[in-house]
């Protein structure tokens, strides 16, 4: 089975050799692997044997697609927001409409004429279509965006403040996350979008739910519904404790959430597979907060054990993944743990690491 | 006697034009400061913190009160002061160094001042000596540490530490938020109290300064 079959096969719910996989590592953690693995960091995944290969088109390409060598190092990017490495990722240092005046947030350019540019980005994964599972991740789709723009204080402020401002600024911030994706979706063989934007923190949601529904959920669905119309799966991500609007989700026609942060209330993968699973595949739900950074290796193996026998028990709809990016304290042992689990040995994945070094 | 409720509805519905219109007209009707801070702002924050915990308001709500808040604080404090009235503790806030997410540190700062402590506010990616510092210079009784990554989480750690090994650590209390932590953290790294969100950040910090005076 190859790795495109495994994930589309996973997600019809019909039988896999093994679960698919798809990890997300820091940059340090990747690196540690690469050591260990003696490959460079950017075949890690490769030798690990994850099915799925996805490129950032959308804003997150400026947050984790441009590694800095240095800490403080920064740039700009074609949002104007500028962009300081500090730690694993870029993070925010200048968001171009803070403190800015209600015309100049209507009046905001997106950087529609960079459009192509950032398309690129899949030209390094399309020679892979035929064997893995391609994904195009054009998030942040709507207010993700917005508080990138102008901060999240702010952006928060306003959904309370200034409600019509803020509705305003979430159509035009989905309107270039749906060109995106109309443009990638017609023009690449891509299996699933990747839709995304966090509006939940780690106890509950950021805003109420039902203003959720009534002005970000409505922008965000017209992205969904790009991948939908163009018959692909859609998949969407959102951290924390985003349980409330699940059913949205799925009304609107997202086919697999994650993260699943199963630390957050209401968010534990096996309740919502119980609940929501007939409906929804999941990604995610191994802990990066505490288990895999600090529990043992017998730890992640138990707990990874019991999701995939829980998360797949009517037949699939499940990706094993890690809530988040593994983070770089994880002992290496514990990322082992989890590929160990799902079926492939650390020989395996050394075996593939040689090979790599071999055809190098 | 002045009736406050209409002036405690200003910060619930956060509504900032009359918030400032009423805490000037209750001075000019001759009530002191004080008791237009204890009697109308403060209790307007307080329901604004229980909403929020009892999962009516969300952040949005929360900021929009807090706004109305500091325009009525604003106009208190220079009388405050000149009246000598303390606030209930100085609190010193900061994300620890290498976390620029501060989204959580401003809503303990929002419900702390509208609770009536004095909030200095250290900023993002805050060093373990820059706090020492400040906290010497402001004569904080309080730290709140917050951080929201796993791996920025550890320069708690190295800030409690440097308390320490400057000696200062038993003049100030230090409390900790954010996703990763937990309360056996804190116990693990000599913090003295750990705080899930900011309306236990209030109850909390009213706690450990009650408990050192």
């Amino acid at each position: 089975m190859t790795s495109k079959e495994r994930v589309h096969a996973a997600l019809r719910r019909e039988p896999v050799d093994r679960v698919p996989i798809y990890m997300w590592y820091y940059p340090e953690t990747r690196l540690q692997l690469g050591e260990l693995l003696e490959i460079p960091a950017e075949k890690v995944l490769d030798a690990m044997g994850d099915d799925i290969r996805q490129k950032w088109v959308g804003g997150n390409y400026a947050m984790e697609g441009i590694v800095h060598d240095h800490e403080g190092d920064s740039h700009i990017d074609h949002w104007g927001i500028e962009w300081v490495k500090l730690g694993s990722v870029n993070q925010i240092k200048k968001y171009p409409l803070q403190n800015a005046t209600q015309d100049d947030r209507l009046n905001y350019k997106y950087p529609y004429d960079k459009i192509e540019a950032l398309l690129q980005e899949m030209d390094s994964i399309l020679p892979l279509a035929d064997d893995f599972f391609i994904g195009c991740d054009v998030s942040p789709c709507a207010f993700e965006m917005v508080y990138r723009l102008c901060s999240m204080d702010d952006a928060l402020l306003n959904l309370a403040a200034d409600p019509e401002l803020s509705s305003s600024m979430l159509k035009d911030a989905s309107a270039f996350a749906l060109r995106l994706s109309e443009i990638a979706c017609q023009r690449y063989p891509i299996d699933w979008l990747w839709t995304g934007d966090d509006v939940a923190g780690q106890e509950r949601m950021m805003m109420r739910p039902q203003q959720w529904r009534e002005i970000i959920g409505p922008v965000l669905a017209k992205v969904i519904e790009v991948g939908r119309k163009n018959r692909m799966w859609v998949a969407h991500h959102c951290c924390g404790a985003t349980r409330p609007v699940i059913p949205d989700l799925i009304e609107m026609g997202v086919n697999v959430l994650n993260p699943v942060q199963g630390n957050c209330p209401g968010m534990d993968p096996v309740e919502l597979k119980r609940e929501y699973g007939a409906e929804l595949a999941f990604m995610g739900g191994i802990d990066t907060q505490e288990l895999l950074p600090g529990g043992s290796v017998s730890d992640v193996r138990r707990e990874t054990e019991y999701l995939l026998e829980k998360m797949t028990a009517d037949g699939g709809g499940y990706i094993l993944a890690a809530s988040h990016v593994i983070p770089h304290e994880t002992p290496l042992e514990n990322v082992f743990a989890m590929y160990e689990a799902a079926g492939v040995s650390r020989e395996e994945i050394f075996n593939r690491a040689s090979e790599i070094r071999k055809n190098k | 006697m002045t009736n406050y409720n209409e002036l405690q509805e200003c910060i619930i519905k956060g509504n900032r034009i009359k918030a400032r219109e009423l805490t000037q007209e209750c001075l000019d009707n001759g009530n002191p400061a004080k008791e237009i801070l204890d009697e109308g702002l403060i209790p307007g924050m307080a329901v604004v913190g229980k909403k929020f915990q009892d999962g009516e308001y969300f952040i949005p709500e929360m900021l929009v009160s807090a706004r109305a808040l500091n325009i009525g604080l604003g106009i208190l404090k220079p009388l405050l002061e000149a009246s000598d009235v303390k606030p209930v503790a100085k609190v010193l806030v900061g994300t620890v160094k290498g976390d620029i997410h501060d989204i959580g540190k401003n809503l303990v700062a929002i419900m702390l001042r509208g609770s009536g402590f004095e909030i200095i506010d250290a900023g993002v990616d805050v060093s373990p000596e820059k706090f020492v510092q400040m906290a010497k210079e402001s004569g904080a009784d309080i730290l709140g540490l917050s951080a929201l990554l796993t791996t920025t989480m550890t320069a708690m750690k190295d800030t409690v530490d440097a308390f320490q090994a400057d000696g200062s650590r038993d003049k100030i209390k230090i409390m900790i938020g954010g996703a990763p932590v937990t309360t056996d953290y804190a116990e693990k790294i000599g913090a003295d109290g750990y705080a899930p969100n900011a309306a236990i950040a209030v109850e909390m910090a009213k706690t450990l300064v009650g408990g050192s005076r």
